[in-house]
């Protein structure tokens, strides 16, 4: 056994005990665990029995064994990439849910109070079909987008 | 998906014979102007409104470091603050829902660096105070003299990428000024942060079935607004979040 794959298989025995302890502390799902397990347990096999991807890179059209492991790693860390930057992306939005929800909070404590009522006369001289104060429809809008921007995050996750 | 219909509105009478709107219907109209760090302009943008009518201005400051907010709230505006700076988009979102809650009927985005001219918003209103449309556009294109060439070949770019992405069709996808009927408010869900928003808005209007017009609008462009708007880099981050929204969708 090459240096180089001694030295592969302690760090992905490394990783693979991170996760089952990951998994044990709760701060993984079933189902990411099962995933990242089987990456990394693939990867493991590949590196011990480093033969078998000759014939596999060959079946697939590829020359070398450690071309067809490069080329699996690179479509692997843009997927990663992917998923990172919609996870990135989601997070954002929920930010944004809790800080919106923060300015109208303001809004919506001074229509109650009946600080803020604008005028809403209409061309006709008859009020016009807008609320003065803050709907049943908005404020179950505006509770329900923070229950779930908070609820994405239960305390202590 | 097939392009909705966008219509080009009838913007009114001639601009030299538009007065100010009337102080009855503008009382219906809410105006939002979203502001980061906007101190140089948002008096006079805010004394503007005023001046032609429009009394129901919120401003939402996006957690600007400068004075902007405090200057809004002196000139009359209501004002709400994020704690945080989240974007343009981020911050016409938080305007639509608080004109909605405040009884809008009209709701109309104006954008906060003076580059819009407070007379059009009258042509924007239309379209949708006669019952015409449900978001009317103010489209640029008539009056680019003085945007420079980049600005308007990222402008065409942005109208592909919106027409590929979404499906929808329009001449300036990335105005500001734009009018939506409460209910096309209410209905157009904005999730996106930064400039994508104005794309984003289009694609909820084409998904929720929305009549779109366009109104053609003056662009009053500085030295300050060129600054403050899209630029390539901003633009291919805005590309690339319009990507991650379609994938999302």
């Amino acid at each position: 056994m090459l240096p180089m794959q001694v030295f592969l298989i302690l760090i992905i025995c490394a990783i693979l005990a991170r996760l089952v302890l990951r998994l044990r502390g709760g701060r993984i799902s079933r189902g990411q665990f099962a995933v990242w397990f089987a990456l990394w347990a693939g990867s493991l096999v590949l590196t011990v029995f480093q033969d078998y991807t000759g014939p596999l890179a060959h079946a697939m059209g590829i020359g070398r064994g450690v071309d067809f492991v490069m080329y699996l790693s690179f479509v692997l860390v843009f997927y990663f990439l992917l998923r990172i930057s919609l996870a990135l992306e989601r997070l954002n939005r929920d930010i944004t849910r809790l800080v919106r929800a923060h300015a109208l909070e303001d809004v919506a404590g001074d229509v109650a109070a009946g600080v803020m009522r604008p005028p809403l006369e209409g061309p006709s001289g008859s009020r016009h079909a807008g609320p003065a104060e803050e709907t049943q429809e908005d404020r179950g809008r505006r509770e329900k987008d923070l229950a779930e921007a908070v609820g994405r995050y239960p305390a202590g996750a | 998906m097939t392009s909705p219909d966008v219509h080009r509105a009838d913007p009114g009478p001639p601009r030299a014979a538009r007065g100010a709107a009337d102080g009855k219907s503008s009382d219906r109209v809410f105006v939002v102007v979203p502001a980061y760090n906007e101190a140089p302009t948002i008096r006079q943008v805010i004394r503007g409104l005023r001046q032609h009518g429009y009394r129901n201005i919120v401003v939402v400051d996006d957690g600007s470091e400068d004075d902007c907010g405090m200057q809004a709230r002196e000139e009359g505006a209501i004002v709400l603050r994020h704690v945080i700076n989240r974007g343009l988009g981020g911050a016409l979102g938080t305007g639509l829902r608080a004109a909605a809650m405040l009884g809008a009927a009209i709701i109309v985005t104006f954008d906060g660096d003076g580059q819009h001219d407070p007379e059009d918003v009258r042509a924007v209103v239309g379209p949708i105070a006669a019952g015409e449309a449900d978001l009317v556009i103010g489209s640029r294109t008539g009056g680019r003299r003085g945007m420079p060439w980049y600005r308007r070949i990222a402008n065409h770019i942005a109208n592909l990428v919106t027409r590929v992405i979404f499906g929808v069709r329009s001449s300036d996808s990335q105005s500001g000024l734009r009018a939506f009927s409460r209910a096309a408010g209410q209905r157009i869900r904005i999730s996106s942060n930064g400039m994508e928003v104005s794309s984003e808005i289009l694609a909820e209007a084409g998904r929720n079935g929305l009549r779109i017009a366009e109104v053609p609008v003056r662009a009053i462009y500085t030295d300050y607004s060129l600054s403050k708007g899209q630029s390539f880099r901003v633009g291919v981050r805005t590309a690339w979040k319009l990507l991650l929204a379609k994938a999302q969708r």
